[in-house]
């Protein structure tokens, strides 16, 4: 890879309709958070530039709908993704029950050679809701389960008070730069002239 | 079609029979004089629309074909849902210039109204709005003349101008980070906030025509305008966008929004795409992106698409490094060029003795040095060339791809020197590289050999080769004659005639000498004659058997950049009209398009195609008559000896 050039990451967003995948992604990258609750359609795309451990990256982020009847953008929304955030409301426990489906459909859609290293990472977010008070998925739980699914990291988190926000997607970069596969060296072949001439088709000048 | 056209009006999908279509904004409606005879003299019943059903080549012939695998799904609505998600998603940058749109695709959750045809309809012009305002320059300013023409335009600048004020709410967040991603990727550009934001986007627009180049991943690798690094965020649109319709088993062809065309090819995991306002038709678009992939291939191989398909997240441009200026050379040159869309062979006027020389020669030198081919080219112009028995002949393509890869490389012309590099001849063979020995014989005048072989050992041998012909050259007395000859000069990039100064008069007149076979000036009257003594502006011939064509030096009208982009365009257009007849078993024979710029006729026989730019008030039956004699005289055995290759010494 040409040193001039930043390092391209796509970073897929997955999780349940309304826990907060476009807020944490609208506060990571524009300092912004709106209470306004806008279901996102198909997919919005952010880019973001960083500089992680000296290495300058473009991190391309794909914030996908969370509602079922938009899941239809296909496989290129998972196609050649460097890294997966998955997302709950540590007040919506079925939301982080859900995080089993999305993990999986991933897998399915995406196809990564090596799914069990792959890098996933998990955000509980709203964590500042009533003050906790309504909390329903308790930390350990959810560190738990990534504890179970390869040692995923876990971030708790809120797009609100734009608690552990940085932080978390810092991480994500640093797991995904370390996943990056360096490609075998191009070495195509040699035209073979015995079989080449196999190719006369066209009659005329030449 | 009516009843299915957008209220908004202006960014179209264009699809196959049934679907959307509409905006024929590539036509001046002012004073369209459009018509098509073709066999079953279909004529202009009524007006401006005509066009658009037998010739109109900005629709893919309608339902004549495979063709119909156009945005079909898309404009007809089955996929509400996918293309609001498009529309939303792709809103980040179109800034909610259009409210309607907008209101249609607002609603949160439950609240989207049930779907029908129109709003589908919003939905994906909100997409394509975007995608050409990312990518819109205003006419205007491209072409100096003040006149904003396009409402979408229109809008779109006073969008941008407005900002976030005019903006939703996520329209308004999303597009502040896009504006901020382009300032950024520019590096040098202004500031990412306020009002340098703000112009950096802006400066997109100032560009006609778009070409990009992507993974299926959404990762790109180029484009013609810019740092394909600023495009993080379109690229992941654009490859979304193809996706949606891949997901109903169809393909988008291309994408209509005003003036702008967009027209999309799919290689695998190569997603190749073309944005131009400059009146292309769809045809001349796809062919200027196959040629881009050729050009691709031809540096890397499709060893390239192998490795994205084992590896979808590889970044690729580290493969890439440099083949951005390849690429864009290319991308310029068929700006400026029609002959790409002929896939011939141009050959360089030489007289037809000196050819027979030379040629024999080089056929000689390609048996001693055991190359497979040899090619004397002036610029994309081939002077001869020489195959190896058993060898298929040279495709015209690739030997475009292959002149516009060694002109790219200054070190070839001014390192005085022999290279050695490998080429891969996508039409040859699209896995595996050739090896190619370059040299110029002549830097000043650009007069280049190159032997190809398929041993990376065979340098040496190749070498002798190239001595023994020069050698030979000059004991024959050749050599003179050969540094003479000009490639005619369709592009003066810096000002054509302050080069023509500096030569020496007498390089000057050889230069005519050799050229002035094919300037109009020099035809027999009525065919030629000064500017203004005759109609004929401009003509391309192609010998349909030789696979060769040849095009008149440029008039002093489509000298400057602009005017050889226009005579390039004009020879899009009518190639497209003759070869896109409404219906495929009834082939066009006969092409004919007017308006205020220029009268376009074409015509097709067994041996020859005819394309010829004429005087705007030509009639048809001067036009008819002019095409006549142009036939006439290029079936002349002795000017054709002069202006083509033999079949025998090309390929002997």
């Amino acid at each position: 890879m040409s040193t001039k050039k930043r390092r391209l990451l796509k970073v897929i967003i997955l999780g349940d309709s309304g826990v907060g995948k476009t807020s944490l992604m609208n506060q990571y990258v524009q300092k912004k958070f709106t209470k306004e609750y806008k279901a996102t359609i198909g997919a919005d795309f952010l880019t973001k530039e960083i500089e992680v451990d000296d290495k300058k990256v473009t991190m391309q982020i794909w914030d996908t709908a969370g509602q079922e009847r938009f899941q239809s953008l296909g496989s290129a929304f998972y196609r050649g993704a460097d890294c997966c955030v998955l997302v709950f409301d540590v007040n919506n426990t079925k939301s982080f029950d859900d995080l089993d489906t999305w993990r999986d459909e991933f897998i399915i859609q995406a196809g990564p050679a090596d799914p069990d290293n792959f890098p996933f990472m998990v955000l509980g977010n709203k964590i500042d809701e009533n003050g906790g008070a309504s909390r329903q998925v308790s930390e350990k739980k959810a560190k738990a389960w990534c504890a179970s699914k390869g040692s995923i990291p876990y971030f708790e988190t809120s797009a609100k008070e734009n608690i552990n926000v940085e932080a978390a997607f810092t991480c994500i970069t640093r797991n995904a730069l370390r996943n990056e596969k360096e490609e075998d060296i191009f070495m195509p072949d040699a035209v073979d002239m015995n079989t080449s001439a196999a190719q006369r088709k066209r009659a005329g000048c030449c | 079609m009516d009843a299915e056209e957008p209220v908004l009006g202006s960014a179209v999908v264009e699809g196959s029979a049934g679907s959307v279509s509409g905006s024929r904004s590539a036509f001046p409606p002012a004073d369209v004089r459009p018509a098509t005879d073709t066999y079953d003299d279909e004529d202009d019943d009524d007006g401006a629309a005509s066009v658009g059903e037998p010739a109109d080549d900005d629709d893919e012939p309608a339902g004549s074909d495979g063709a119909a695998v156009l945005a079909e799904g898309l404009a007809e609505a089955e996929g509400l849902a996918e293309a609001e998600g498009l529309a939303e998603g792709s809103e980040a940058s179109a800034a909610a210039s259009r409210r309607e749109a907008h209101a249609a695709l607002d609603g949160s959750g439950p609240s989207v109204s049930p779907p029908h045809d129109g709003e589908s309809v919003e939905a994906i012009e909100a997409a394509v709005a975007s995608l050409a305002l990312q990518k819109h320059p205003p006419r205007a300013r491209r072409q100096g003349s003040g006149s904003p023409h396009r409402t979408s335009t229109g809008d779109a600048e006073a969008a941008e101008a407005g900002g976030p004020s005019t903006a939703t709410h996520t329209g308004d967040g999303r597009r502040a980070s896009d504006h901020a991603a382009v300032a950024d990727g520019g590096e040098s550009e202004a500031s990412t906030s306020g009002a340098g934001a703000e112009d950096a986007p802006t400066q997109w627009h100032t560009f006609p025509r778009h070409f990009f180049i992507l993974s299926s991943s959404g990762k790109p690798i180029y484009s013609y305008n810019g740092d394909e690094d600023s495009l993080v965020g379109l690229s992941a649109l654009i490859s979304a966008l193809i996706s949606v319709v891949q997901n109903q088993g169809d393909a988008v062809q291309h994408i209509r929004s005003g003036s702008t065309l967009i027209v999309f090819m799919l290689h695998g995991p190569l997603y190749f795409v073309a944005a131009s306002s400059c009146g292309e038709p769809a045809t001349a678009l796809r062919k200027q992106l196959e040629l881009m992939y050729g050009q691709l291939v031809l540096i890397v191989t499709t060893g390239l698409e192998r490795i994205i398909q084992r590896n979808p997240s590889y970044d690729v441009r580290s493969l890439l490094d440099g083949v951005g200026g390849v690429l864009s050379a290319l991308a310029d040159h068929m700006a400026s060029d029609p002959a790409y869309l002929l896939s011939a062979h141009k050959p360089l006027p030489v007289p037809a003795a000196d050819r027979a020389a030379i040629s024999a020669l080089l056929s000689e030198a390609v048996r001693q040095s055991g190359a497979v081919y040899g090619l004397l080219m002036a610029d994309t112009y081939v002077v001869a060339m020489s195959r190896a028995k058993q060898q298929p002949p040279l495709h015209p393509d690739d030997l475009l791809l292959l002149a516009n890869f060694v002109m790219c490389n200054n070190a070839y012309r001014h390192g005085h020197g022999e290279a050695f590099s490998p080429v891969c001849l996508p039409h040859f063979n699209a896995d595996a590289f050739l090896h190619a020995y370059i040299h110029y014989l002549d830097a000043s005048s650009g007069l280049y050999l190159v032997l190809l072989s398929g041993s990376a050992e065979a340098f040496h041998q190749l070498s002798s080769g190239r001595a023994w012909l020069e050698e030979q050259a000059a004991v024959r007395g050749l050599t003179p004659r050969l540094r003479a000859l000009r490639p005619p000069e369709h592009v003066p990039a810096s000002g054509g005639a302050a080069d023509d100064r500096r030569r020496p008069p007498q390089q000057q007149q050889q230069q005519q000498q050799h050229l002035n076979v094919l300037s109009v000036e020099n035809l027999p009257r009525p065919l030629g004659g000064r500017f203004g003594h005759t109609a004929l502006w401009s003509y391309g011939v192609r010998f349909t058997a030789l696979q060769q064509a040849v095009f008149s030096p440029p008039c002093h009208l489509h000298r400057s950049p602009e005017g050889a982009a226009q005579l390039a365009s004009c020879y899009a257009q009518l190639h497209s009209l003759l070869h896109s007849p409404a219906s495929p078993a009834r082939p066009n024979k006969l092409a004919w398009f007017a308006d205020s710029r220029a009268a376009l006729v074409a015509s097709r026989e067994r041996d020859m195609e005819v394309y010829m730019v004429c005087d705007p008030m030509t009639d048809k039956a001067t036009a008819g008559a002019l095409m006549e004699a142009l036939r006439r005289h290029f079936s002349d055995r002795g000017i054709a000896a002069d202006v083509t290759l033999t079949p025998a010494a090309a390929s002997a």
